[in-house]
C-alpha cells in the first residue's frame, strides 16, 4: 500500500497556478525523489502536501485518508514531517528548544526524551551545541538541526526540500549518508536539484517540469532516458 | 515639584530611583502584553490600556456590590483576560485575513474604535468611579530611606507577574510554542503548533498582564475611566524602545523608562516627563528602529 498518494493535484499562489494535474505515489520504507530545475514547482508540491498552501483541485492521501482539508499541524499529528528549504528554525531559541518543539504533538511528546537522545546520537554536533542559539550555527549545522527537529515528531513520512541548497558538498554527502540509514525506519520524500545525490539514494524518482510530472521511474531506468540524459546528466542524446 | 541638581541629596536620588524602578515594573507589565499581541497577531492593539480600565472598573463594581475585594480583583483580572481572548476570536478575525500594511492599518483603526467605545461606555456608565487598593502601612523605612509601602507592594506584584510570565514563556512547552510562533510562524506550523490557538492564548495572556497592571496601579495610585489611551501610549513607548516584538526588551525598557520618568519628573517637572519619553522613543526609531533590545523574544 502507498503511504502517500497525490492525485490530479492543482495548486499555486494567489490565483496563479503552479502545479498541473500532478500525481505521485510513495511506498512505505522507500526513498522517493522529485527532481526538476529551479522553478519547476518542487517546493510548491511539497508545500501543498504539507497544507502550507491551498490545493485547488485533486487529492492528497496519507495512510489511505484524504487530508486536503487538514491544517499543517494536523498533518504533523498524523505522522508527516517536513524540512523546508529555508529550514524555518527558531533562531533566538537554543538547539535543544528547537528540537523539543519538534516533539510538540501529543503523539511525539510522550517519546520526547528518547527521541532527543536518538537525535543527539544521530547528529552528535547537536548534542555538543545543545545550549547554543540556533541562529548562530553554520548552514550545515542548521540543516542537521532542521532534520533533527523534523525527526523529533517520530514521522512515518519525512519530507525534505532541497537538502543540499547552500551547503558545502562534503556536508551534503554526510547528511545524505545519514538519510540512507533512515529508510529502514521511515519513508522519505525528497525534492532535490542535485540530481546525482537524488539518483544515489532514491528507490524511485519523479521528474517535474513546469509544474507537471514529465517522467518517472527507478534511478537505473531513468538514467537511460534521453530526457534525463540531455536535460540533467549533461549527456548529449 | 522640581529640584535644583546641585541641592539634590543622594538619599533623595535613591528614593526617586527606586520609585522609578517600581513604576517601570508597572510599565513593563503593561508593555509585555502589547508586545506579545503585536508579535504574534501583527496588530498594534490601541485598546490595550482600556484592558487596565476594564479590570479597574469591574473590580470597583464588584467590591461595591459586596464582594470580597481579593475575589473581586481576581474575577476582574480573569474577566479582562477573557475580554482580550474574545477580541481575538471576534472582531479581529477578519483583520487577520488581510496582509501587510492593510492588516496593520485596519487593525489600528479597529482597536482604536474599540478603545473609544470602551472609554465611552466606562465613562458614561461609571462616572467618578475609581479603583484603588489601600495598603495598611503608609511608609516603610529601609536602610534609613523612606519608601511608600503602596509603591513597594505594587512593584512586588509587578515583579512577581513578570517572573511568572518569564517562567511560563521560558520553561513550559506551551510558553516555548508561543515564543516559537513569535519567531517563525511557518516553522511553528511544521512542528505541529496551532498558530491561531497560540495567538488567542497570547491575547489572553496580554489581558491577564493588563489586569495585573491594573492591580499594581490600583495599589500605587488609582485606575479610573478615561485614562486608557494614556496607558496605551506608555505601553507603546516602552514597546517601541524595547523592540516591538521582544518581551524581554519590553521588560528592560519599562524599567529604564520608569527611571527616566521618575528622574525627569523630580529634576525637571512632571509636566515634561511624557515629552522626554516621546523624545527618547523618536530617537530610538531614528537610530535603532528595531528597538534597543530587539532579538530576544
Amino acid at each position: 500500500m502507498d503511504l502517500l498518494r497525490v492525485e490530479g493535484l492543482k495548486a499555486g499562489y494567489k490565483g496563479l497556478n503552479v502545479l498541473w494535474d500532478v500525481g505521485l505515489a510513495v511506498k512505505k520504507n522507500s526513498i522517493v525523489s522529485i527532481i526538476g530545475s529551479n522553478g519547476s514547482g518542487k517546493t510548491t508540491l511539497l508545500n501543498a502536501i504539507m497544507g502550507l498552501i491551498d490545493v485547488t483541485e485533486g487529492n492528497v492521501i496519507f495512510k489511505g485518508m484524504r487530508i486536503n482539508d487538514l491544517k499543517p499541524q494536523e498533518r504533523i499529528g498524523l505522522g508527516l514531517s517536513f524540512v523546508p528549504s529555508e529550514r524555518e528554525l527558531f533562531p533566538q531559541m537554543t538547539v535543544e528548544d528547537n528540537l523539543i518543539l519538534g516533539a510538540y504533538t501529543p503523539r511525539a511528546r510522550k517519546h520526547m526524551k528518547k527521541s532527543l537522545k536518538e537525535i543527539y546520537d544521530f547528529f552528535p554536533v547537536l548534542g555538543e551545541r545543545s545550549k547554543q542559539l540556533a541562529g548562530t550555527m553554520s548552514g550545515g549545522e542548521q540543516q542537521m538541526l532542521a532534520i533533527g527537529r523534523a525527526l523529533m515528531s517520530r514521522p512515518e513520512l519525512l519530507i525534505l526540500d532541497e537538502l543540499s541548497t547552500g551547503l558545502a558538498p562534503a556536508i551534503t554527502v554526510k547528511i545524505y549518508r545519514k538519510l540512507e540509514g533512515l529508510s529502514e525506519r521511515m519513508t522519505v520524500l525528497l525534492a532535490e536539484q542535485n540530481i546525482h545525490q537524488a539518483f544515489m539514494v532514491s528507490d524511485y524518482i519523479y521528474v517535474l517540469e513546469n509544474g507537471r510530472i514529465v517522467a518517472s521511474g527507478k534511478p537505473d531506468e531513468l538514467s537511460e532516458s534521453t530526457l534525463i540524459k540531455s536535460a540533467y546528466l549533461g549527456v548529449k542524446a | 515639584m522640581t529640584a535644583d541638581l546641585a541641592s539634590v541629596a543622594l538619599s533623595d536620588l535613591i528614593e526617586v530611583l527606586i520609585d522609578g524602578i517600581l513604576f517601570g515594573l508597572q510599565l513593563s507589565l503593561l508593555a509585555t502584553g502589547l508586545v506579545l499581541i503585536f508579535g504574534l497577531g501583527g496588530i498594534l492593539n490601541l485598546a490595550h490600556g482600556e484592558f487596565v480600565i476594564v479590570t479597574g472598573v469591574v473590580s470597583a463594581v464588584l467590591i461595591s456590590a459586596g464582594w470580597n475585594p481579593a475575589l473581586a480583583i481576581l474575577a476582574a483580572i480573569i474577566f479582562t483576560a477573557f475580554i482580550a481572548f474574545g477580541l481575538d476570536r471576534s472582531i479581529l478575525r477578519p483583520v487577520y485575513k488581510l496582509e501587510g500594511e492593510m492588516e496593520v492599518l485596519v487593525g489600528l483603526f479597529v482597536t482604536l474604535g474599540l478603545a473609544f467605545t470602551l472609554e465611552g461606555v466606562t465613562s458614561y456608565l461609571f462616572p467618578g468611579l475609581y479603583f484603588s487598593v489601600r495598603v495598611p502601612v503608609e511608609t516603610v523605612n529601609i536602610l534609613g530611606l523612606n519608601f511608600r509601602a503602596s509603591a513597594l507592594v505594587s512593584g512586588l506584584i509587578s515583579l512577581l507577574s513578570l517572573v511568572f510570565l518569564l517562567f511560563f514563556l521560558g520553561k513550559t512547552m506551551i510558553g516555548k510554542a508561543i515564543r516559537a510562533a513569535l519567531q517563525n510562524q511557518t516553522g511553528s506550523k511544521i512542528c505541529g503548533i496551532d498558530v491561531d490557538r497560540m495567538r488567542s492564548l497570547v491575547f489572553f495572556l496580554g489581558g491577564l498582564m493588563a489586569g495585573l497592571a491594573a492591580l499594581a496601579r490600583g495599589i500605587a495610585s488609582s485606575v479610573e475611566p478615561g485614562s486608557g489611551l494614556e496607558l496605551t501610549s506608555y505601553a507603546l513607548i516602552v514597546g517601541v524602545v524595547g523592540g516591538v516584538r521582544s518581551v524581554y526588551g519590553a521588560m528592560i525598557a519599562g524599567i529604564l523608562l520608569g527611571i527616566v520618568n521618575a528622574l525627569a519628573g523630580y529634576l525637571l517637572g512632571t509636566y515634561l516627563t511624557l515629552v522626554i519619553l516621546l523624545a527618547i522613543v523618536i530617537t530610538v526609531i531614528l537610530y535603532r528602529p528595531s528597538g534597543l533590545f530587539a532579538g530576544g523574544v
